[in-house]
């Protein structure tokens, strides 16, 4: 399945050794430098990633998307961080003192009180915010009565677009985990294992890694071999329904490593007894392949994503039911380059050297089903450099 | 343990069940519309279905929806087609928002406006990002933007049967992936791997997600022996690690789970191996405040009625962790408590009533500095009469 090049941490032999302690001094250094450039004296932002990128913290993972409330407060002038929703120092850097953390918190006047801590608001001219609330709104307005609210979100989108060469092999950890679980997963499509089945087995697979976070829950998905229309649709959403030989799944499985991302997307053929996939599915595959190559090779610097959406739709197959491209960090950053599903409108943010990105493609064919494949690259000013590292076995080569 | 809930589920009947109560509640605010983009208020109003994702990735494949006043159905805006309800009008559903940027910003507008109609005058909304805040309220004027948050806690506050069946359904599951959890917890195995025991027969059971990072802590027998922290209580949940299970230890666990949506919200207390006799009492003590608190659950009652019996039963402590709650309620997510008990203070706990179709649930700490604690969580639902258990988990080793 993964032919013999390893992968998962034996992959990593190489690369690891990340001076997590310097990664987030050069982190700061960054957000500082571009809060000097835009004026911006004090950051209140709410995003989870936003504040790891800063804080370099750990706190309790929730796949839910609440509404806005502050997590991390960082001074411009003295480059203090403060962290709000902390009642222990296990997890946050030793360079974080402990006075500068906020206990969990029910009552919005204990929420007060801990921004209220950041004295610079008080003289501040310009506050970035990464989200709003009509509280935090009508606190800032007495704390910060002078200050301009600004996108504190697009700021921290600029810096966090070009990765250092640190967050590139956090983003490998994150890759290789999630390919380690997905290929051994994807070993026992076998007739008769539901898709469900195939998901919980990649959760304790991941756990076995050591990480427990989810980038995404993983999904197998049968891809359909008849339907309606040119492109029946593709399910992300795994059933109870037990795989059939002759069935191509769809595949992805994601972890966070360090807070980056990394997310794993193939298919792989359900072996019948022959123990061979069709003729017609490496075919589908190659198709996959081609079509995915052309839209990688553009991801040079300057490309924007009208651009990456006409280099798939000249090779004469409609727009993936999946984001085509996004780049990848902590989590999924921009730019969106948005498959058939949207959104719109359409990403203007251009491609730049030291991007992470994410290409993902679908190709379908009737009686063979569907192939969803994807990879993970460095933009460089040359080629892009692949930075995942599934084979394309057994369907390509290996 | 007993099988799984069998009562009757109409997953249709509850989705219009919940929009009609959103509906009531607009008219009586004198709302138009609810745009809404938290999940879990996007899953009461819709009933969709979206992966389970970590933030980073779900801010930029967003599920919204908008909730016309007097119209029969939601409008949903989602790159997952397939996570729309059969019911939902083909014309109602919509490719999905990224407010995300000012032009998107701007497209959301636009898509808005076009359904209210000339006549709107008030919306409200559940959340904001920053170019929201910055543009929407101008490029909607003269339509009034307010806030969603307390018109959808007040709807999602009381379930209806079918919610209370998914509930059901849901802390059965969440308990039976714990077993599976505590069964192979033994010297040796790292917490890691209880968390993928648990995840995996918690998906094989068809729980829909997981909605936090499993807690499976340690627990140190001195405070002191644990991090420091801001209070000096007990330190707990913390993120669970790769930390080595060693005989005698007591692990705490906290787990949320969702089916259709609906959380459970189990935590246990595990020993591996035997327990000490101390800790042998402070089940005890546990056992006689939580007891104490499920007999005062009934229509009428306060938060802060409760908090007063765990008090008293407690010889006057309070009987739970200080950076949380004596309880709070339950439903979607677990994003919609209201709470008793927390630092919010006692006005807070008055104001909660207790309601039949309210789901509670209770958390009960007991500690003695050098031999450790106990802390488990219970669900009970409140009756027109007083109180259904829900949580049927056995405290072993002591029954």
């Amino acid at each position: 399945m993964s032919g013999s090049r390893p992968i998962g941490l034996l992959a990593q032999e190489d690369g690891a050794g990340v001076d997590f302690a310097r990664l987030r001094a050069a982190r700061r250094e960054r957000v500082r430098a571009e809060m000097e450039r835009q004026g911006v004296d004090v950051l209140v932002l709410g995003r989870r990633g936003n504040a790891k990128y800063l804080g370099g913290h750990r706190w309790l993972w929730r796949a839910v998307l609440t509404p806005f409330g502050p997590l991390c407060i960082f001074v411009r002038e003295s480059g203090e961080i403060h962290l709000l929703g902390c009642t222990w120092d296990d997890g946050i850097p030793a360079e974080i003192p402990t006075q500068r953390l906020s206990a969990l918190t029910w009552n919005p006047r204990n929420t007060v009180a801990a921004i209220r801590r950041v004295e610079e608001l008080a003289v501040a001219s310009r506050i970035g915010v990464d989200g709003m609330s009509p509280f935090l709104a009508d606190v800032l307005a007495e704390l910060a009565p002078r200050a301009e609210i600004v996108d504190g979100e697009r700021l921290m989108r600029s810096v966090r677009a070009v990765k250092l060469p640190a967050e590139i092999d956090c983003i490998r950890g994150a890759l290789a985990i999630a390919e380690g679980s997905l290929a051994a997963v994807a070993a026992q499509l076998r007739p008769g294992v539901t898709e469900i089945e195939l998901g919980a087995r990649t959760a304790q697979e991941m756990s076995r890694f050591g990480t427990t976070l989810p980038a995404l829950e993983a999904s197998f998905c049968a891809t359909p071999r008849a339907g309606e229309g040119p492109v029946p649709p593709l399910r992300q959403r795994p059933s109870a329904r037990a795989l059939a030989a002759g069935d191509l799944v769809a595949c992805s499985a994601g972890v966070l490593f360090a807070g980056y991302e990394g997310v794993a997307t193939r298919s792989w053929p359900c072996l019948g007894p022959t123990g061979s996939p069709s003729p017609a599915q490496r075919s589908l595959h190659a198709r996959w392949r081609a079509a995915q190559q052309e839209v990688v090779a553009r991801c040079r610097p300057g490309a924007v994503a009208v651009e990456l959406r006409k280099a798939w739709l000249d090779t004469g197959e409609p727009l993936p039911p999946v984001l085509l491209a996004h780049g990848v960090g902590m989590g999924v950053e921009p730019p969106i380059v948005a498959g058939a599903a949207g959104p719109e409108p359409v990403d203007d943010e251009p491609l730049r050297e030291g991007m992470v990105v994410a290409v993902q493609g679908y190709v379908w064919e009737r009686g063979v089903g569907g192939y969803l494949g994807g990879e993970t690259l460095l933009v460089t000013a040359d080629a892009p450099l692949p930075l995942s590292r599934v084979s394309d076995a057994p369907l390509g080569d290996a | 343990m007993s099988g799984p809930p069998s009562h009757a589920l109409d997953l249709a009947r509850m989705r219009r069940e919940r929009l009609a109560k959103l509906q009531r509640a607009m008219e009586g605010d004198d709302l138009d519309a609810l745009l809404l983009l938290t999940s879990g208020s996007v899953l009461y109003a819709t009933g969709a279905w979206m992966p389970a994702a970590d933030n980073g990735r779900a801010t930029h494949q967003r599920v919204c929806a908008l909730v016309l006043r007097g119209e029969a159905s939601p409008h949903l805006f989602t790159p997952y087609a397939e996570g729309a309800p059969a019911e939902l009008p083909a014309e109602n559903l919509h490719p999905p928002l990224w407010p995300e940027t000012d032009a998107g910003v701007e497209e959301m507008a636009r898509r808005v406006a076009e359904r209210l109609g000339s006549g709107a005058r008030r919306i409200a909304v559940d959340d904001w990002t920053t170019p929201m805040w910055l543009r929407l309220r101008k490029l909607l004027a003269p339509v009034e933007i307010g806030n969603a948050g307390a018109l959808v806690t007040s709807c999602r506050l009381h379930k209806t049967p079918d919610e209370q069946e998914c509930m059901r359904r849901s802390w059965w599951m969440n308990e039976a992936a714990s077993q599976a959890a505590e069964q192979a917890l033994r010297p040796g195995i790292r917490m890691t791997d209880l968390t993928g025991v648990y995840l995996r027969r918690l998906l094989e059971l068809g729980a829909s997600c997981n909605f936090l990072d499993p807690v499976f802590q340690i627990m140190p027998e001195r405070i002191a022996d644990g991090p420091w922290s801001t209070n000096g209580d007990v330190p707990f949940a913390l993120v669970t690690a790769d930390h080595v299970a060693r005989h005698g230890d007591v692990v705490w666990t906290d787990t949320v789970s969702g089916y259709e949506g609906y959380a459970s919200d189990v935590g246990r207390t595990w020993v591996v191996g035997r327990p000490s006799s101390a800790l042998r009492d402070l089940y005890l003590r546990w056992q006689e405040i939580t007891d104490a608190v499920i007999d005062a659950i009934r229509p009428g009652a306060t938060g802060a009625e409760l908090v007063s019996v765990a008090t008293r039963t407690n010889g006057g402590k309070r009987p739970w962790l200080d950076h949380y709650f004596l309880g709070h309620t339950l439903g979607l997510e677990g994003g919609e408590p209201q709470r008793f008990g927390s630092d919010a203070g006692p006005e807070v706990d008055e104001q909660l009533v207790l309601e039949p179709g309210m789901a509670v649930v209770i958390e009960p700490v007991t500690w003695k500095d050098g031999h450790g604690g106990w802390r488990c969580e219970e669900l009970l639902f409140v009756t027109d009469t007083g109180h259904e258990k829900v949580s049927r988990y056995p405290n072993e080793p002591f029954e």
